[in-house]
């Protein structure tokens, strides 16, 4: 026996918790303001935040941790997609049963699968809120211009990371919504009948085949979507998100109101500690609203049936009223408008000075205000309008479409934002006004508009109170 | 900084966390099949102590019976652990044994539960696997035991089930034959088109049927079930005839459900063709497919739903009228503007074989006198001599009579009798005819609440074309669709007869239309088309006559060719106006070479 040999073992298997700690953090235990900075800027995962952190970061009434929420959410909806991974088949004459088979056998299948799902809607509204608090502390501006846009990116990732889970359990939902949705992607079809192009050039069509892989929903369609949904769009959004978090460092961190006291804390462990928190709260969030409510299984997709109304996914249903009044509108210009509109907000508005304070002060409150309650009633107005008089087409069944392509109540709603922003810019002499102008509008009409689709529109996209009144079929 | 704050959040978070996860993990973990499968194994060790047997202890883990073939995953087992143990055969639901020995010919690991019973075999609850309630968003729901025959017709021929067992389906079967349902409704390539057809009806989603009346559960089964009680109540407007007790309504319930349009595998099915199917006899041909609007054919009778009098088929005065080329026509063909379907092979689906076996059966009882009847044809005989217009005048009596009978248009039925006997004549220069009919009441003055009697003939523009014997209402309104017709009126022959104001025309107007509310005047004030009119002893008798050759518009006649005819009378007494009279659907006129 070798004395020396085993008792070297022995006290290494005495000191393993210790040596084990110094080799992943690559430091001593992070008491030291020393040692703290080192645990951050050697670790992997830390390492892309700074050694120091801002106290206003830390401040909660500041951020509400809404980017990290998002995130969080994105890591539970990963987690829980792989989870479901493992069961689900995506093939038209499976997926239905692999989804009741996680709902019915797998365990925690159900649970994973309302994680999976409202993890991922609620990124919807969180990145939406985040969104929010960034343009209302006026975090865009220089040098934050870019990452506002990688921002609108990651957004517009969401939404359609959302749409194409939606697609996969291949029940009636999501059969119809394919429907829907494909008709949206072909809208731009209306314009072209309208000028009398679409037998040379259908782009609309081209663009709906080519996302659904034929003529309608079927086989080609699943496997391209859950393509997309465990594939392409992931890889994007992890990318998007890395220069997100990267372009966050390189701009200076969070922002913060110009003329504070630049104070610091280390990052390690105040920063980190903020972070489990929310991850916590986070947590606990989606795990109670998926213990109690389940995420729906309609029946199997069955195309000779077609759901009335058919409806698009919630958060795309503002889209669709808009296409009840113009498909070219709804499908494409009211999108792209508002993306547009958006990405530019930072570039048409490069007033400095105002980071970091919410709505830069007294007078952006009250033109926040101001917009919220005119537009509210203005759209509210306008709505009621159509819902009670109709349209054109009511009015005069032979008017060509093109007309309406041009004039109608989606069309006049962007007028008067756009309108409304640049009569705020000329009163206040600021262009930081006309974008909390446009910007509270651009959340009332998608508040607004996806209100009216989603509760106040039932079969044959009438309008209803309630559900409760829907005719019985 | 905060550090109250984030801690305090961390920690109320993370005992939320832990609690939720344990609390989901007990629900993961203690199913209801599970609590199911220990009362079961504690039932089981009771009960097999009992009997002085040995318990085999059954597998405490989730049941299935996965049958790729049937495309089926069964997980109904679960609950009801003592499906295929015998000594289960007195215990409670779920556990209970299987009723009857249905399960000696379909052990249930090769037959699963669903492929008889529905439900969702999927699910591991009771509520979703029984399919309960729309919620659940399963459209087959368990089957009740009332109707569960109806699985049995999937793999087995309704011969061979007659005699084991499912005689419920069997006899099903049997009424939809006997009721003539396949009147109405097409099954396998053979019936009317009035109704929905059946195939496949057993194993349609529930959202394919109009739920919106149906009392209580909205499943398929309720809705047939229902609608075979009070069609009117289930889908209003609806023409199906039902007369059916409520075991038949039952009966028949199990019978539509066992259309169910999946096709089994070979080796599920069994079937026994005891003996070759016979052909159908022209009797059970006619129960399958005249009897539900026909009825006996013994007497015509007012149809409520149809609104109309459906003539006696079987009647000897109709078929005295009526030769077998006419009625292969009609059967053939259909009838324009009534409900009477094109049974030919291309249209409801009978062989010209079947449709003979069905005349023969109609026209067994036809006096043999009737031999030489030209049936639906209207001779015109040729004379020499003029034309009376007197009705009373003896040419008539002498010209040879067909009856035809008259359906009622827009009103109830009165106890005349609603035929009318038609006489044709015609010489080188006019042809004509004389229209006699019942009416007991002599009605000639028009005034408010005042109606007349009356009398028209009607015939097709172009006789290339039969547009709808109603007006030609729906044929279209070119010249297809077009009508002429012949209109008598009694107040007119009235005044005519009493010297009173006539602005000199005749008792008869010479029409054109095409269809309800285009009745319009063809001519001037000459009237190519003259009439009289005569009541005697109840009965009318018109005569209407016209030049042979008529101008653009109006009926061609030919000798040796075939001039579509319908006849209308209105009785004044009964309130008829306009489309409320009396009709009659196409007969043909054929002038005699």
């Amino acid at each position: 026996m070798n004395q020396p040999g085993m008792d070297k073992f022995r006290e290494n298997l005495r000191n393993i918790k210790g040596s084990f700690a110094a080799s992943l953090l690559r430091t001593k235990r992070p008491i030291s303001g020393r040692s703290r900075a080192a645990v951050m800027l050697n670790n992997f995962f830390l390492h892309i935040q700074g050694v120091r952190t801002n106290v206003n970061t830390l401040r909660p009434a500041y951020t509400f941790g809404l980017g990290l929420v998002s995130l969080f959410l994105l890591f539970f909806t990963t987690v829980s997609g792989i989870l479901l991974m493992i069961y689900y088949n995506p093939s038209t004459g499976d997926a239905y049963n692999s989804v009741k088979d996680i709902t019915y056998v797998v365990f925690a299948g159900r649970l994973m699968r309302n994680m999976h799902k409202w993890a991922g809607e609620g990124m919807i509204i969180f990145v939406m809120l985040h969104m929010a608090r960034v343009f209302y502390t006026g975090s865009y501006s220089r040098p934050r211009e870019f990452n506002w846009l990688v921002g609108i990116m990651l957004l517009t990732l969401t939404f359609v990371l959302n749409l194409s889970g939606y697609m996969l359990p291949w029940d009636q939902l999501s059969y119809w919504a394919l429907v829907i949705v494909s008709n949206i992607i072909q809208s731009s079809k209306e314009l072209t009948d309208a000028l009398g192009i679409t037998p040379y050039f259908d782009i609309g069509g081209m663009a709906k085949e080519f996302f659904l892989g034929g003529t309608v929903p079927g086989k080609a369609t699943l496997i391209r979507v859950y393509f997309l949904h465990i594939m392409l769009l992931p890889i994007l959004l992890f990318i998007f998100l890395g220069v997100h978090f990267w372009r966050i460092r390189k701009d200076g961190g969070l922002s913060r109101p110009a003329g504070a006291v630049e104070k610091s804390v280390f990052s390690w462990p105040d920063l980190l500690r903020a972070e489990a928190a929310v991850f916590m709260l986070c947590l606990a969030g989606v795990l109670v609203y998926s213990f109690y409510v389940d995420a729906p299984l309609r029946e199997m997709a069955n195309p000779l049936i077609p759901e009335n109304p058919a409806k698009a996914p919630w958060y795309f249903l503002g889209l669709q009223e808009m296409v009840s009044y113009s498909a070219f509108t709804g499908g494409i210009a009211a999108p792209a408008l508002a993306i547009l509109g958006l990405a530019l907000i930072p570039y048409l508005d490069r007033e400095e000075g105002h980071a970091g304070v919410w709505f830069s002060g007294r007078q952006g409150m009250i033109t926040a205000l101001q917009s919220l309650l005119a537009g509210a009633v203005v759209l509210a107005g306008l709505l009621a309008f159509v819902i009670r008089f109709g349209w054109f087409r009511n009015w005069w069944p032979d008017v060509p479409q093109i007309l309406i392509i041009m004039v109608n109540p989606a069309g006049i709603w962007v007028a008067f934002v756009a309108l409304w922003s640049l009569r705020v810019i000329k009163k206040t002499g600021s262009t930081r006004m006309g974008a909390i102008a446009l910007f509270t509008m651009f959340l009332v009409s998608y508040v607004m508009f996806t209100y009216v689709g989603t509760e106040l529109r039932g079969p044959n996209w009438e309008f209803y109170w309630m559900k409760s009144r829907w005719p019985v079929h | 900084m905060y550090r109250k704050f984030y801690l305090t959040l961390t920690l109320i978070s993370a005992l939320v966390v832990l609690a939720f996860t344990l609390l989901a993990a007990y629900r993961e973990a203690t199913p209801g099949w599970k609590t199911h499968r220990s009362e079961y194994r504690r039932l089981f060790i009771e009960k097999a102590r009992a009997a002085g047997k040995e318990a085999v202890l059954p597998d405490m883990g989730i049941q299935q019976i996965y049958l790729p073939e049937l495309g089926r995953v069964d997980r109904c087992t679960n609950c009801h652990a003592g499906v295929d143990n015998p000594l289960m055969a007195d215990a409670e639901m779920p556990y209970r044994l299987h009723s009857g020995d249905y399960l000696r010919n379909h052990p249930v690991d090769r037959f699963g539960c669903t492929v008889c019973h529905q439900g969702q075999g999927r699910a591991t609850n009771k509520k979703e696997a029984h399919g309960e309630g729309r919620d659940t968003h399963w459209d087959y729901p368990i089957i009740p035991l009332k109707y569960i025959q109806s699985s049995c017709a999937v793999c087995h021929d309704l011969d061979m089930l007659e005699r084991s067992g499912a005689d419920r389906v069997a006899e099903g079967a049997g009424l939809f034959r006997e009721k003539g349902c396949k009147g109405c409704h097409k099954l396998n390539g053979t019936g009317g088109v009035l109704g929905k057809h059946l195939d496949g009806v057993g194993s349609q989603p529930a959202a394919y049927f109009p739920m919106k009346y149906v009392r209580g559960e909205k499943t398929v089964y309720s809705w047939l079930r229902q609608h075979f009680g009070d069609p009117r109540s289930i889908v209003p407007g609806s023409l199906m005839k039902v007369d059916l007790t409520d075991r038949e309504a039952d009966l028949l319930t199990t019978y539509m459900l066992s259309l169910r349009s999946e096709e089994m595998p070979a080796k599920y099915r069994r079937t026994r063709h005891a003996e070759a199917e016979e052909p159908p006899d022209g009797g059970t041909l006619y129960r399958m497919y005249c009897i539900a609007c026909h009825g006996t054919g013994k007497k015509s009778v007012y149809d409520r739903i149809f609104k109309r009098t459906i003539p006696a088929i079987m009647d000897p005065a109709f078929l005295r009228t009526a030769n077998d080329l006419f009625l292969t026509r009609v059967v053939k063909e259909g009838r324009t503007g009534t409900p009477m379907t094109a049974w030919k092979a291309g249209g409801a689906g009978l062989t010209d074989e079947e449709i003979d076996r069905i005349i023969s059966y109609m026209t067994r009882n036809r006096p043999p006198s009737a031999g030489q009847a030209a049936g639906g044809i209207i001779t015109a005989s040729k004379i020499s001599a003029d034309i009376p217009l007197r009705p009373e005048d003896a040419l008539w009596k002498r010209a040879r009579a067909f009856t035809v009978p008259l359906m009622l248009v827009g009103r109830s039925p009165d106890p005349m009798d609603r035929l009318v006997r038609v006489r044709a004549l015609y010489n080188d220069r006019d042809i004509a005819f004389s229209v006699e009919w019942e009416d007991v009441t002599r009605n000639v003055s028009l005034g408010v609440n005042k109606f007349r009697d009356g009398a028209a003939l009607q015939f097709p523009v172009r006789n290339t074309a039969e547009p709808s014997f109603r007006m030609g209402q729906g044929t279209g309104r070119d010249g297809r669709g077009m009508v002429n017709i012949w209109f008598w009126k009694a107040d007119v022959q009235e005044s005519i007869d009493t010297g009173g104001k006539t602005d000199g025309r005749g008792p008869v107007e010479n029409l054109t239309a095409t269809g309800f509310g285009t009745l319009r005047l063809k001519d001037g004030p000459s009237v190519p088309v003259r009439g009289r009119g005569q009541w005697r002893n109840g009965r009318w008798q018109v005569v209407f006559r016209r030049a042979l050759s008529g101008r653009e518009g109006d009926a061609v006649f030919s000798a040796g060719g075939v001039t579509p005819v319908s006849f209308a009378v209105w009785d004044g007494a009964g309130e008829d106006v306009d489309g409320r009279k009396a009709v009659s659907a196409w007969y043909y006129i054929v002038p005699e070479k």
